[in-house]
């Protein structure tokens, strides 16, 4: 008789790794991170917190992983819609003013992980700030090429992030008319900065 | 696998095969472990602990594996579980708590805990110069002392409270604004001598809870513990409880492990330990340990023995001897003993 791992093992593990993440965001956005304990999670989640560490070493590394498994996705596929959005006219910041509705798209769709990254990208934890800064230069890149060289360009980009990572904080505590207002608004602060870096957004 | 071109080679292979198989199957290898395992306890007495491990070599093995070794999720789980099992087997139902801690046990255990008088002294100072105690007792005594100017001393006896007469002639909100006045100026009174109150009650509880009072109070608790089933007793505890028990003992274990102390006493121990057992024969070590030849053989044959024997009708044990061997008796070493043995290759 041949004995094997089971391949259900393998999804059910999956499936929890799943409901982990989605009860730490769930708690997350009424507490914060900083104040969850696993023993709340896996409740949350459905399992018996003794079952935690079968997925995770501890919280932290639940958030290093959050942040790499979704956070990274996230905003990959933000840039990338915004590319795809935008006309190929030769400007590095061609695809920048379609980034502030593709974030807010993803912001509708997932406030929770959103508001944490957004979160902790401030947060108290040194470790998910690095993770998240290494997320967000990724991003930059992605969505104004040749960013990533030390330069005029690189500045102006880093600005243009930081605009549109507020835009999107403030965004997700509106609705409505204060919200298009909030985008708007982030429209003119990035024409600003890009006309500032001698260009201008198509 | 090694292909074994000479004929006298691969005979003798064969050979070896069978011959193994038979050493490693059936009883003959529960014999061979016992004779090896008596020889290797009559060898351990000839040797110290000095010789065959060093103090550094074993701080390294507490490193790695109390220290820096992450323990297995499935551990955890399994701890968590198990517990559950114990509270919710029906073993716990039919045994009392009396079975598990006998009552002379118990004499024993309450005995020594009324005897740590200065643990008695330490624990009831502690408490009483806690701000918790504080508030409680402050909070008590202004109660108390308002219920016994206001309220009558008997529900049923209306008129008996220190204010009656006042009572029947003012109206009632007079009253309620005079007991208002009285607690707050009590309550005040009682802030500013919070820290001899808890003197002085920390005096009164040194006296009240002396040795007789606590064995008095241990043995009324084990009064009515005893009897208890375990599954009764286990009802205080919810699955939850002892599932965060687990963890917050794992959660302070790997916090524990890394602290500067624990490292430094591990190597203190070592070191305590090899100073007493470094010169002294291994053999004398295991069985100070409380293990003896005999266990050993008896726990090799229990647990050895059939998984030997599955390893033998499964074929497994075969082709790991043949996988061992067969790079041997293929090589050239061999081939040329045997052509000097005048065993030449027969194939060609």
């Amino acid at each position: 008789m041949v004995v094997r791992a089971n391949p259900e093992k393998k999804e059910e593990k999956e499936r929890i790794r799943h409901a982990l993440f989605h009860a730490t965001l769930s708690l997350a956005s009424a507490h914060g991170f900083a104040s969850l304990g696993l023993r709340e999670v896996s409740r949350e989640a459905l399992i018996a917190p003794t079952s935690f560490y079968r997925h995770f070493e501890d919280m932290e590394q639940l958030g290093l992983a959050l942040i790499d498994e979704k956070v990274g996705p996230l905003l990959r596929e933000v840039s990338e819609t915004a590319r795809a959005r935008s006309r190929a006219d030769g400007s590095p910041f061609a695809a920048v003013p379609h980034a502030v509705p593709a974030l807010f798209e993803a912001a509708a769709d997932d406030g929770a992980l959103v508001r944490f990254f957004l979160a902790e990208r401030v947060g108290g934890i040194a470790r998910f700030r690095g993770a998240i800064e290494g997320e967000i230069a990724r991003f930059t890149t992605g969505l104004i090429a040749g960013s990533d060289a030390p330069g005029t360009l690189q500045s102006a980009a880093r600005a243009i992030v930081a605009v549109l990572l507020d835009a999107t904080f403030f965004g997700l505590e509106r609705e409505g008319e204060a919200r298009a207002e909030t985008a708007a608004t982030a429209l003119v602060q990035l024409e600003m900065i890009v006309r500032g870096a001698g260009s201008t957004l198509a | 696998m090694s292909e074994i071109a000479n004929d006298t080679a691969r005979a003798l292979f064969e050979a070896h095969v069978k011959h193994e198989l038979a050493a490693l199957g059936g009883d003959a290898v529960l014999r061979t472990l016992a004779e090896e395992v008596g020889k290797a306890f009559d060898w351990l007495g000839t040797v110290t602990l000095n010789q065959i491990a060093t103090r550094a070599q074993i701080v390294a093995v507490i490193d790695r594996y109390a220290i820096q070794f992450r323990i297995g999720g499935g551990i955890t789980e399994l701890a968590g579980e198990m517990s559950n099992a114990v509270f919710s087997s029906t073993r716990s139902e039919e045994t009392r708590v009396d079975e598990i801690l006998p009552p002379s046990l118990f004499e024993e255990f309450a005995e020594k805990i009324v005897a740590l008088d200065s643990a008695r002294r330490e624990a009831i100072h502690l408490v009483t110069q806690s701000n918790a105690y504080g508030a409680f007792v402050t909070r008590v005594l202004k109660r108390g002392i308002v219920d016994f100017v206001f309220r009558p001393l008997d529900k049923a006896q209306s008129g008996d409270s220190l204010f009656a007469n006042l009572a029947r002639r003012v109206p009632p909100t007079v009253l309620r604004d005079l007991e208002e006045r009285i607690a707050a100026r009590l309550e005040r009174y009682l802030e500013i001598h919070r820290e001899r109150i808890a003197h002085d009650s920390e005096e009164y509880m040194l006296e009240a809870l002396d040795e007789r009072a606590i064995r008095t109070v241990a043995d009324d608790v084990w009064e009515s513990v005893a009897p208890m089933r375990l599954s009764d007793a286990f009802a205080f505890i919810t699955s939850h409880d002892l599932e965060d028990f687990v963890v917050l003992g794992y959660e302070f274990w790997l916090k524990y492990r890394k602290t500067r102390y624990f490292r430094e006493l591990s190597t203190e121990l070592v070191g305590f330990f090899f100073d007493k057992y470094g010169d002294g024969s291994v053999a004398d070590l295991v069985s100070d340990m409380g293990v003896s030849r005999e266990m050993l053989v008896g726990e090799i044959q229990t647990f050895v023995g059939p998984v030997l024997a599955e390893a033998v009708t499964t074929g497994f044990l075969e082709s790991r001897i043949r996988a061992r061997l067969a790079p041997f008796y293929a090589s050239s070493g061999v081939s040329k003993l045997l052509s000097e043995a005048g065993a030449g290759d027969g194939s060609g």
